[in-house]
């Protein structure tokens, strides 16, 4: 059979890495990059900080000019949606029905943000952020406004609240959660964080939800929640969180559990098919069960390890995850996965806003949450890739170096820990 | 005094740029334990080895008081100070008012607090750097770079305007100089304490949501009663001076040194985890405390096998210690890759410095930036016709004139205080870029890198995460 080269469906980070890396480690058949966006692969972590606070142009988040993907012999098929697999075939069709043969198929389809209830009219003062649109399109808009909703005190939410609240907005989060952060984040993070937030001036009402939601005047949204407090203001944002795009590989057959399943090597049951990034479910030494991921590195470690895998050097994925949030100049890094954690000792003092908290299961270091504390957060990434235990009352101790539990103190190489 | 030695050697004795008297050496060697005779006449004991000046600086038998019978001036102008000015500022207080002193202040100088301090410093230390290279190839180091720095720290820390620096940089030389006449020192205090009365009078009738030391000072020692106004007078001008003049000093006299050796300059640039331990070495090396510290016995005390006696004073020399060969092998040759860590630049015991970690973050901040940025950075002048400040309380150094190769429009900048350490550009550019080794933010290897470079800097800046990078060219 003919080699009809790597289809990558998707043009977010871990699509865009990829196909760099596979060029990199010497692949040279033909790459696709299929995305339903028109615009060229770019950067999403500035759209809430950087660029939401007017730092950069969007000119500056393109990771590469068309001509560079020219250069490297990679095939762009922009503004194109896929919309069916054919496995048995190996093709993959669009939304126009141009069919796209592969011989390996990576779907890094990535994730949509989860719209809030009943709202399915595209009011002028609601907005998704997700992608570059968005980001433009809010951005705009946040110069004539005054006020200002966000429904959702997840990272993202809260990233373009403290840029509202800088530029002297008067910023309502509301969560129906009980803290800020609540599924990813350790209590006093989350509280230092909201110390930090309500001091630029950003209001908070957790704990509950929107009970109505409606448009009194043209422009202006009106929300009611279900303590019956209304808030009026200029916009809304809904940051509820989001659910990965599985569509294409559940109609394919393959198996989804909260993301597109995929095994050590990234790869789902049909062999010719992988995923990576934030629509893959997978299951690593740092996770309990299936984890699916969205972060940069995430996405730049899974295309590296993927583009080895196709080029002869199979190895299994095994990166310790790490996050990062910048939140109103408050910088927040994440080492691990602290989901089931049961144990959380604070390294620094917890009524500042420069400690780290270490989270523990049954026993065993399994995350790290550092607010302005980069020396802890690279210590930590270093002690779970090599996972070295760690006692909790070795971790609050600032008499104990961590980083001297590290089996050989090995200089950072030019990789990226 | 019955007790006095005949020929005791007069003391101070007289210091070179690099090194403590070279007496201190034959005196270690010789007699480690011999009395000196003060400027007034009295006689104390002058400690020359490292365990003897650790043993007096760590026993709370001896005294920091210049009130207790026998303490030792080192200077008529020292003693009209340390006599005449009251209140006494915690260094010249013996526990248990000393401790109590020192806690009100403990929490604002631990490494979690001071840390905290990083950005704002990273910024300055970059904003001082534009600054000079806008200016020209040239300039005067202590003044622009190396007092301008912690000057503006400790501003920004104790929340005083940093426009009123020449006002209160003044009077902390002033203060510090050993020959003024004794009148000297004395006014600049009053003088220095009557702008800060006023400033705590602004403070307190605009409290706003400040969030400076002296606003929390007064929120937590003055307004309850735990400090009277003077008390608290005197704890802020301490900060003042001693967040400022010493640092400043430690940055020239260090940047000097490496500039002297060029080699070592290089070894830190090629490989920037050597600060920590150089910042250790600039601190031995220079001890720039360099008359610290001196004791009274408030009791019979046996140092090394010599019968000090209640009363007597005592030289406890942190300098001498510092270059003692029993615990710094070859003690004048400056190392940055020895082991330092142990010094007692910082003096010892319950007086040990307050404001260390703070110096260290500044210096650390300092030598992860400076050569990086300017690795062409030049002495304008001879060594030789470089200006000490032998005289001053605190050593240093008066103007230190350095130029650089003229400034070249720069390929690329970068954000230090956006970075989250990811590694992306060092992937992209491992010869322009390499991350620290403690906290994994990027280093610059190459502030001027060659064009094949410009490529893959480009290549690095688009992947950058936090957009930290930016091509100015």
């Amino acid at each position: 059979m003919a080699d009809d080269g790597i289809v990558v469906v998707g043009t977010g980070q871990a699509a865009f890495q990829l196909v760099g890396f596979l060029r990199d480690e010497g692949y040279a058949g033909t790459i696709r990059l299929v995305g339903d966006e028109a615009h060229l692969p770019y950067q999403r972590p500035p759209l809430s900080k950087a660029f939401m606070n007017g730092d950069c142009e969007i000119d500056s988040l393109f990771f590469q000019s068309r001509e560079h993907f020219q250069k490297r012999d990679i095939e762009l098929h922009l503004g194109a949606r896929v919309t069916r697999i054919d496995r048995a075939s190996r093709f993959v069709e669009t939304a126009t029905g141009v069919r796209l043969p592969y011989s390996h198929l990576v779907l890094a389809t990535g994730a949509r943000n989860r719209n809030l209830p009943g709202l399915d009219k595209p009011y002028p003062w609601l907005v998704n952020l997700r992608g570059l649109d968005d980001a433009g399109n809010m951005r705009e808009r946040l110069g004539g406004a005054r006020e200002v909703v966000v429904v959702g005190a997840g990272f993202l939410g809260l990233e373009f609240a403290a840029v509202a609240a800088k530029k002297g907005l008067a910023v309502t989060v509301i969560e129906a959660g009980p803290t800020l952060m609540g599924r990813a984040i350790s209590a006093p993070v989350a509280a230092a964080f909201r110390r930090h937030h309500e001091a630029l001036g950003v209001r908070f009402l957790l704990g509950t939800t929107l009970a109505a939601l409606d448009e009194p005047a043209p422009g202006r949204c009106r929300v009611v929640t279900r303590e019956g407090e209304v808030i009026e203001a200029d916009l809304l944002i809904s940051s509820i969180g989001v659910q990965p795009n599985v569509e294409l590989a559940q109609d394919a057959g393959l198996r989804c559990e909260n993301g597109i399943v995929v095994d050590a090597f990234l790869n789902t049951e049909d062999p010719a098919i992988s995923a990576i990034g934030d629509c893959a479910a997978f299951e690593s030494r740092f996770s309990l069960g299936l984890c699916r991921i969205e972060s940069v590195q995430n996405a730049m470690d899974q295309a590296r390890c993927l583009a080895r895998t196709l080029t002869g050097n199979r190895a299994p994925y095994d990166a310790a995850p790490w996050f990062w949030s910048d939140q109103g100049g408050l910088k927040l890094q994440i080492a691990g996965l602290s989901h089931g954690a049961d144990q959380c000792v604070i390294r620094g003092d917890a009524q500042t806003l420069s400690f780290s908290a270490y989270l523990f299961r049954a026993g065993r270091l399994v995350a790290v949450e550092s607010v302005a504390r980069p020396a802890d957060h690279m210590a930590a990434r270093r002690l779970l890739n090599a996972g070295v235990e760690v006692q909790p009352q070795q971790a609050q101790d600032l008499n104990v170096d961590l980083k001297s539990l590290l089996p050989v103190a090995e200089p950072l190489a030019a990789q990226p820990v | 005094m019955s007790h006095d030695h005949a020929n005791a050697p007069a003391f101070p004795m007289k210091r070179c740029p690099f090194s403590p008297p070279p007496e201190y050496a034959q005196i270690r060697a010789e007699a480690p334990v011999s009395k000196v005779t003060m400027p007034d006449g009295s006689q104390a004991w002058l400690l020359t080895r490292y365990d003897d000046v650790k043993a007096v600086l760590g026993d709370n038998r001896f005294s920091t008081d210049p009130a207790k019978d026998g303490y030792p001036f080192i200077s008529p102008a020292r003693a009209s100070l340390l006599k005449y000015e009251k209140p006494a500022t915690l260094i010249r207080l013996d526990p248990p008012e000393h401790t109590k002193h020192r806690r009100m202040l403990t929490k604002e100088f631990m490494i979690t607090q001071v840390e905290a301090m990083r950005p704002f410093i990273q910024e300055t230390v970059d904003a001082l750097l534009d600054e000079m290279i806008a200016k020209g190839d040239a300039c005067d180091f202590a003044e622009e770079f190396a007092l301008a720095l912690p000057t503006a720290v400790i501003a920004n820390m104790l929340g005083v305007p940093y426009e009123d620096r020449e006002f209160f940089q003044e009077r902390a030389q002033a203060k510090l100089d050993l020959t003024a006449d004794p009148s000297v020192p004395l006014k600049a205090g009053e003088e220095m304490r009557a702008y800060l009365d006023t400033l705590i009078t602004e403070k307190m009738a605009n409290p706003g949501n400040r969030s400076d030391l002296i606003s929390r000072l007064i929120g937590t020692q003055l307004v309850p009663g735990h400090l009277s106004r003077e008390e608290v007078l005197a704890t802020i001008e301490l900060l003042l001076m001693g967040g400022h003049e010493t640092t400043a000093n430690m940055i020239a006299l260090g940047t000097l040194s490496l500039l002297t050796n060029p080699d070592q300059k290089q070894a830190l640039i090629d490989d920037p985890s050597l600060v920590k331990n150089a910042i250790e070495e600039m601190l031995r090396f220079h001890t720039i405390v360099h008359y610290n510290g001196p004791r009274v016995a408030m009791e019979d005390v046996e140092v090394a096998g010599q019968l000090i006696r209640k009363g007597e004073g005592v030289m406890a020399m942190i300098s001498a210690a510092n270059r003692d060969p029993e615990k710094f092998p070859d003690p004048d040759k400056f190392d940055i890759r020895r082991e330092a860590r142990h010094h007692v630049a910082f003096s010892y015991g319950v007086h040990q410095c307050l404001g260390q970690h703070l110096a260290r973050l500044e210096l650390s901040i300092v030598f992860t930036t400076l050569f990086q940025r300017l690795p062409s950075l030049e002495l304008a002048v001879p060594v030789e016709e470089l200006k000490f400040n032998s005289d001053a309380f605190v050593y240093g150094i008066k103007s230190l004139p350095l130029k650089w190769e003229p400034k070249m429009q720069k390929f690329f900048s970068v954000d230090y205080s956006r970075c989250v350490g990811g590694g992306l550009c060092v992937m992209a550019a491992p010869k322009v870029f390499a991350q620290n080794e403690d906290d994994g933010l990027v280093i610059v290897l190459d502030d001027n890198p060659p064009a094949e470079e410009h490529e893959n800097i480009r290549e690095a800046a688009r992947l950058c995460p936090a957009l930290c990078i930016h091509i100015d060219k």
